[in-house]
């Protein structure tokens, strides 16, 4: 039941990619866009296989996923620290919570100006905008989820006689745990695309790279291929995140705390 | 709603799409898309450096298409050749003036373009860094942040230099950046040195932010940059005769520009462009103007376009290939010098770059 409600799935999810890949081969042989802009799909697959053989394809992929994971790691670690600051702490919240939240509202591209003023053009700039991307939603995520806990459920751990170490780790973080884990995903998402923004500009690695390289050198088939890597694998990024959430954390598969 | 915007989206397209074919094949022509990679300091409409851009300041296109009701559009795009590679794939651009990097890169993508008029050639690249930089020489480029405009005649133009000093790409950090962001870059230090063309670079010298590391002046072991007047096949087969004015008058515009007693008007025409008067003079100081702006098409300019061809497919910039004679045509060119009486104006170079002896009728 549950395997053919998989299978079912994958087939609606695959209607719409299907589509649209008939679609670009009937634009490109129908000549809706000059070749050079459209080029055919057949086009960026030799593209693909020349630069899967090369090695070239797997460095650019390489060096994205390396810098994704760093700064992923650093804005989420320090968007959780906060977050849950910002969510034990009501007055911390209150002051704070306002500024965190306006700071979401800008894109990755409006902390250009200023993290190149900061830090310059360089390795650096890519880690902190990206692990900017990543801060915000963490932060907002956790703060949110560990306030919505119900102040019933803090009593009933005063009542059974737990600590407050225990009371955080029994109720409290499997309570909110949905939500912050919601926040890391978006987070990670949003530095996946992050990085894009941020390779645009710098490095001579990348698929952001690669992307405006194609376009610099008048080879569109690989800005087509680095989208559609950067499409994949961010899909597969966000499956990964969901795998491993329900997988290593216990209470949600165990139930949760419902 | 979404499929209905997306509907909109396409329907706009298709309008825009039909529009351009519209102009490109409707009637009798009423605009000629002249496109032209840079902009002046701060994105204004005129630049320096050629005899198109004198003909621009001057308005002499124009002039000659007036009477026919025929408008010039000018075009001059910031992101400089890749996005007139673009503009001629969506047949938003009949003519444009296009360094050797790109145009190759256009041609080997499949672009319907001609070559049919030099605008251009032994172009100087220059290095610069900030004044007081402990950078003395190309090796001590290694590992610094560097400015080239990825997909123009600098790039190539850099490749080039590196690799006659042992190096490549892979040793600097390379920032991608159009001529106009580098320099504010460099001045800033965000950058440790920028690759540039042309009157910038002493630009940048006067304003105190930047010193000369490398000038090509002189640099045997380095071929100049090169740069041609490109037209799309289509307008050149539907218009050969607007083909055949345009390259008229920018022949004769060539030919002012290179007489010595214009140089001043000339120099205070490019300065329209925001660059100044004296970089422009030093930029030319020890050049031989007569070479570097001739409209000739010679055995010099054929073999700087080969020699860009195969440096171009060696740096694996582009796949495949481009038959630069195939691509050159020097019908109008020619016709137009002999027209004009200036076929002894110019001396005509060989593919080695060393003159000609000029055929008997024209010595005196």
């Amino acid at each position: 039941m549950k395997a053919r409600g998989f299978a079912a799935d994958a087939a609606w999810g695959l209607i719409l990619p299907l589509a649209l890949l008939g679609l670009w081969q009937l634009a490109s042989s129908r000549g809706w866009a000059p070749p050079q802009i459209l080029p055919a799909p057949s086009v960026v697959g030799a593209s693909f296989r020349e630069l899967a053989e090369s090695g070239e394809l797997a460095s650019h992929i390489r060096a994205s996923v390396h810098r994704v994971a760093i700064s992923f790691f650093l804005g989420a670690a320090a968007g959780l620290a906060v977050g849950a600051g910002l969510g034990l702490s009501r007055r911390a919240g209150d002051l704070f919570g306002g500024v965190v939240l306006a700071l979401n509202q800008i894109p990755t591209l409006g902390w250009l100006p200023i993290g190149i003023a900061l830090v310059g053009i360089n390795d650096r700039l890519a880690i902190l905008l990206i692990a900017q991307a990543a801060f915000a939603p963490a932060v907002i995520n956790a703060q949110r989820g560990i306030r919505n806990v119900p102040e019933r459920w803090a009593e009933v751990g005063r009542l059974y006689g737990l600590t407050r170490a225990q009371s955080l780790r029994r109720i409290v973080l499997p309570a909110a745990w949905p939500q912050i884990s919601a926040g890391l995903r978006f987070g990670l998402g949003n530095a996946w695309s992050g990085l894009v923004v941020v390779e645009l500009l710098i490095g001579s690695e990348g698929l952001g790279y690669l992307m405006s390289w194609g376009r610099q050198t008048f080879r569109l088939d690989l800005v087509l291929l680095a989208i559609a890597c950067i499409g994949l694998i961010g899909w597969g990024l966000d499956a990964a995140f969901a795998r491993a959430d329900a997988r290593l954390a216990p209470w949600r598969a165990a139930g949760g705390a419902r | 709603m979404n499929g209905k915007r997306t509907a909109i989206r396409i329907a706009a397209w298709a309008l825009s799409a039909a529009f351009a074919l519209g102009t490109a094949w409707g009637g009798p022509l009423k605009v000629i898309r002249f496109g032209y990679p840079g902009t002046g300091t701060g994105g204004r409409p005129y630049v320096g450096g050629s005899f198109v851009a004198y003909a621009r300041a001057a308005g002499l296109l124009e002039q000659e298409f007036q009477a026919d009701g025929i408008k010039v559009e000018w075009d001059f795009f910031k992101l400089a050749g890749p996005a007139i590679n673009e503009a001629f794939a969506n047949k938003l651009l009949d003519v444009s003036l296009l360094g050797d990097q790109a145009a190759i890169a256009g041609k080997a993508g499949g672009l319907d373009t001609k070559i049919v008029l030099a605008t251009g050639v032994r172009g100087v690249t220059y290095i610069v860094v900030p004044p007081d930089a402990p950078i003395h020489s190309l090796q001590d480029l290694k590992g610094k942040r560097v400015a080239l405009f990825r997909g123009t005649a600098i790039q190539l133009a850099a490749n080039r230099i590196l690799e006659a000093n042992g190096m490549s790409e892979k040793d600097l950090r390379v920032v991608n950046m159009d001529g106009l962001a580098a320099q504010a870059a460099l001045a800033s230090r965000d950058i440790d040195a920028l690759f540039t063309i042309g009157s910038g670079a002493l630009q940048n010298q006067d304003q105190g932010i930047g010193r000369i590391l490398y000038s090509g002046k002189g640099d045997e072991k380095v071929v100049g940059y090169a740069s041609g007047l490109v037209v799309d096949g289509a307008f050149l087969r539907q218009n050969p005769e607007i083909v055949q004015r345009i390259v008229n008058v920018l022949v004769k515009a060539a030919a002012w520009s290179v007489d010595p007693k214009n140089r001043e008007a000339l120099l205070q025409s490019w300065a329209k462009s925001g660059t100044s008067y004296s970089a422009f003079k030093r930029d030319l100081e020890g050049q031989d103007l007569g070479a570097i702006l001739s409209p000739v098409i010679d055995d010099y300019y054929r073999s700087t376009w080969k020699k860009a061809v195969a440096d171009v497919k060696r740096f694996r910039f582009i796949r495949g290939d481009v038959d630069a004679d195939a691509w050159i045509d020097s019908r109008f060119a020619d016709k137009a010098l002999k027209e004009q009486g200036l076929e002894a104006q110019w001396t005509r170079y060989g593919a080695d770059g060393k003159a000609l002896r000029i055929s008997a009728a024209a010595e005196p």
